[in-house]
């Protein structure tokens, strides 16, 4: 996995037009091994990207001149990389939009630095995963005491295996895959239940429940999958529950 | 069964008093004028007989039938022999045309004393009733009230289907009283009817099928005038083209005046109610505003203080000198944060009608995002959570019920310097959800319970800082559940520590 070594430090867009957050991200960058490019408009972004090929963006969406969503469309159009939205606390439905049109997670203002950086590595390993040589998916999922094998389509926990309707397996398996990364409500159920279903989220939600009896321990205390009210699920990362007890705090 | 037997009985009963009294007469007559001179007693008494019999019976025929017996009852008494060329000669038909005449005429009399003896009870009793719906509209209190009440009255009085609109009737507020086992609302609320009822409302006359206008209609609409200004319509329902009587329609408007006053009445009231909520409102956003600007200048006075000596004095400080002081940079901004996030919630509710726009969430998923929110501010937070087992989806607003959960948490946190976990359990019975966050700390003093909602009235509250900006958290809190419709409340627990439970309705 491409790290941040002496030979190649990772290049992060930062667009962003506020000065004093602009500043405080270059520099916590910049002190944990990326290089940083800066601007302040959509349009500088979206110029950019294609001539500087960074590794990874971070876009806010309250641009001066454009839509932070016009640009997140313009770049998905012709390519993948790594979209960190940048956005406010209330702003749930542009969250939502934003993932929807592609975006790879969101980090919510203000935030300290080493969440910053956490989701900055999230990111860039999904991105990595889908790319690298293997062509993706290995047949065993780790996270925690959670063990998924996806041969046996088999779902373990603390070593019992569970019994999961074929939905729910589906369910588990789609989130582990993004293992995470967030899923929006409408992404989950475009994938299981097909583009033409109710976009009525009522039967996920009681499925989703159903799963989190089964699986954690204390469904108000989940270990494994996580909400995002009124955004959608996101599975805990293959280490990322090792992470969690040691307390850098990757959750939310 | 029953009616055809009363019938029957009455027919019987009449015919039994005339009878007698023919039957009597004659016998006074046989007994105590056979031999008197004077014949005309017997004819005369006779008369009085036809004029009782048609007093004490009811309807034209028993007294028809009594003049028969009294002619009858004159011709035998007076000649012999019987024969017919007797009785027409002697002039009895003239005798029996004079009875005949006599008898139809006190009938006439006594039905009409009869008819207006009734019609006065009626009206009587009208008059009681109006009196008594009178008396109730005037100390009615609250629209929904009076309209019943004038439902009532238009209904008993008129005893027939009514409708009432308040306002325009094109505007479409009506209420329709049906007589009983009837069914007109389908006409009632016909366009056709409601333009005329309308033109009534902007005419100010009445109209419909008793009215001006000559439109054909089911009903008559009587105007209800305030102030010169039209407020309303009644409509008195009727199946068949009779209108209404005068006497009854100043009866109407004697209640369509009532039911005005009342309005009127119900308006003020109103209005003054509206008034008071008003100031109340000004008063209580005044007192946020001074709270508030002291919650906020407070960490800020810390912010520019420690950012300002850090400035000016770098090199003279000591390095932990200097970590204590960003690190309070960093609290107190923290702190304004929280401060913001919690004056952004009452964003949230609706000002006019003080509720919330809800919608259905999984309870667990809320309960687990907050405690999340809570530990990546207080990772070292030791909190112990439990939800009921049934898959729970709750109406509420997401952002601000997991606000509410997280100052609660917080406060146990930063407050109760409890080294036991903090407990989260939420319970739930049929029609609501009710939340429990329990500290076993230091509890709070019984003097501070009282005010602990209060939040902003810091007269005697020296100490305030200790208690940074709880009281506004705690009232924002309190106002967040009661815009949803629940309630929360803080009491001692036992072994010492606080417990504050709030409910949501289902």
């Amino acid at each position: 996995m491409k790290e941040n070594n002496k030979n190649h430090k990772l290049v992060v867009l930062v667009v962003e037009d506020e000065e004093t957050i602009r500043k405080f991200i270059a520099a916590a960058l910049t002190a944990n091994g990326y290089k940083v490019i800066k601007c302040t408009h959509g349009k500088e972004a979206i110029a950019l990207i294609p001539s500087h090929l960074p590794d990874i963006v971070l876009l806010d969406l309250g641009l001066p001149d454009m839509d932070g969503l016009t640009v997140l469309e313009q770049v998905r159009e012709w390519s993948d990389i790594p979209i960190i939205i940048v956005s406010a606390r209330d702003e749930e439905n542009q969250k939502v939009k934003a993932l929807d049109l592609g975006a790879d997670d969101y980090i919510t203002k203000p935030f300290g630095t080493s969440e910053l950086l956490a989701r900055i590595r999230a990111a860039l390993r999904h991105h990595e995963k889908r790319h690298s040589k293997g062509g993706g998916k290995s047949n065993i999922f780790k996270t925690g005491n959670l063990v998924i094998n996806y041969d046996k389509r088999e779902v373990t926990v603390d070593g019992k295996k569970l019994h999961l309707t074929q939905i729910e397996y589906k369910l588990v398996s789609l989130l582990a895959n993004c293992a995470g990364k967030v899923l929006t409500y409408d992404a989950i159920i475009t994938e299981i239940w097909g583009p033409y279903a109710v976009k009525d989220n009522q039967i996920l939600r009681v499925n989703m429940a159903n799963i989190r009896r089964k699986i954690e321990k204390n469904p108000a205390d989940p270990k494994y999958i996580f909400t995002e009210v009124g955004i959608g699920y996101r599975m805990a990362e293959e280490d990322e529950y090792d992470m969690q007890v040691e307390k850098i705090g990757n959750i939310d | 069964m029953t009616s055809k037997m009363n019938k029957s009985k009455n027919i019987a009963i009449e015919s039994l008093k005339t009878a007698s009294i023919i039957l009597g007469t004659a016998g006074i007559s046989k007994l105590l004028f056979q031999n008197v001179e004077n014949q005309s007693i017997v004819s005369n008494l006779y008369i009085l007989a036809t004029i009782i019999t048609a007093m004490v019976t009811s309807g034209y025929v028993w007294g028809i039938l009594s003049s028969f017996g009294a002619v009858m009852g004159i011709y035998f008494f007076n000649s012999r022999p019987y024969s017919i060329w007797n009785f027409l000669d002697g002039g009895f038909v003239f005798t029996f045309v004079e009875v005949l005449c006599i008898s139809l005429i006190i009938n006439y009399l006594t039905e009409f004393i009869k008819e207006q003896r009734v019609q006065s009870r009626i009206k009587e009793d009208k008059t009681q009733k109006l009196d008594d719906i009178n008396n109730r509209l005037h100390v009615a209190n609250g629209r929904d009230t009076i309209i019943e009440l004038a439902l009532e009255a238009f209904s008993e009085f008129a005893n027939s289907t009514i409708i009432l609109y308040l306002g325009d009737p094109l505007k479409g507020e009506y209420y329709i009283r049906n007589k009983e086992k009837e069914n007109h609302d389908k006409a009632l609320t016909s366009y056709h009817e409601s333009f005329i009822a309308h033109m009534v409302y902007d005419n100010k006359q009445i109209g419909g099928f008793s009215g001006e206008f000559g439109l054909k209609s089911v009903c008559t609409y009587l105007p209800f005038i305030s102030d010169g200004e039209g407020i309303g319509v009644v409509g008195v329902f009727s199946e068949n083209p009779k209108p209404l009587r005068k006497g009854d329609i100043t009866f109407l408007n004697l209640i369509v005046s009532q039911v005005v006053i009342s309005l009127e009445r119900q308006e003020m009231a109103d209005q003054q109610q509206a008034i008071i909520v008003e100031s109340e409102k000004e008063k209580t956003r005044a007192n946020l505003l001074r709270a508030l600007s002291h919650d906020i200048r407070t960490p800020l006075t810390g912010i520019i203080g420690a950012s300002s000596a850090l400035i000016e004095n770098k090199e003279l400080l000591e390095e932990n000198d200097k970590d204590k002081l960003i690190k309070n940079i960093n609290d107190d901004s923290n702190w304004l944060l929280h401060m913001v996030e919690n004056l952004l919630s009452v964003t949230r509710i609706h000002e006019k009608s003080a509720t919330v726009t809800k919608h259905a969430e999984s309870l667990e998923e809320v309960v687990a995002q907050s405690i999340a929110l809570c530990k990546k501010r207080y990772p070292d937070a030791n909190i112990c959570v439990k939800v009921p087992d049934e898959f729970l989806m709750v109406p509420m607003d997401a952002t601000l019920i997991e606000q509410v959960i997280l100052n609660l948490l917080e406060n146990a946190i930063k407050y109760a310097k409890s080294v036991k976990p903090i407990e989260l359990y939420v319970e739930n019975t049929e029609e609501k959800v009710i939340f429990h966050i329990i500290d076993h700390g230091v509890g709070i003093p019984q003097e501070k319970m009282d005010k602990l909602f209060e939040g902003f009235s810091r007269k005697e509250n020296n100490s305030s800082d200790a208690s940074k900006g709880m009281g506004i958290g705690l009232s924002i809190c309190k106002t967040i559940i009661l815009a949803h419709g629940g309630n929360l409340i803080a009491a001692g627990h036992e072994n010492g520590g606080t417990e504050f439970i709030f409910e949501l309705p289902l």
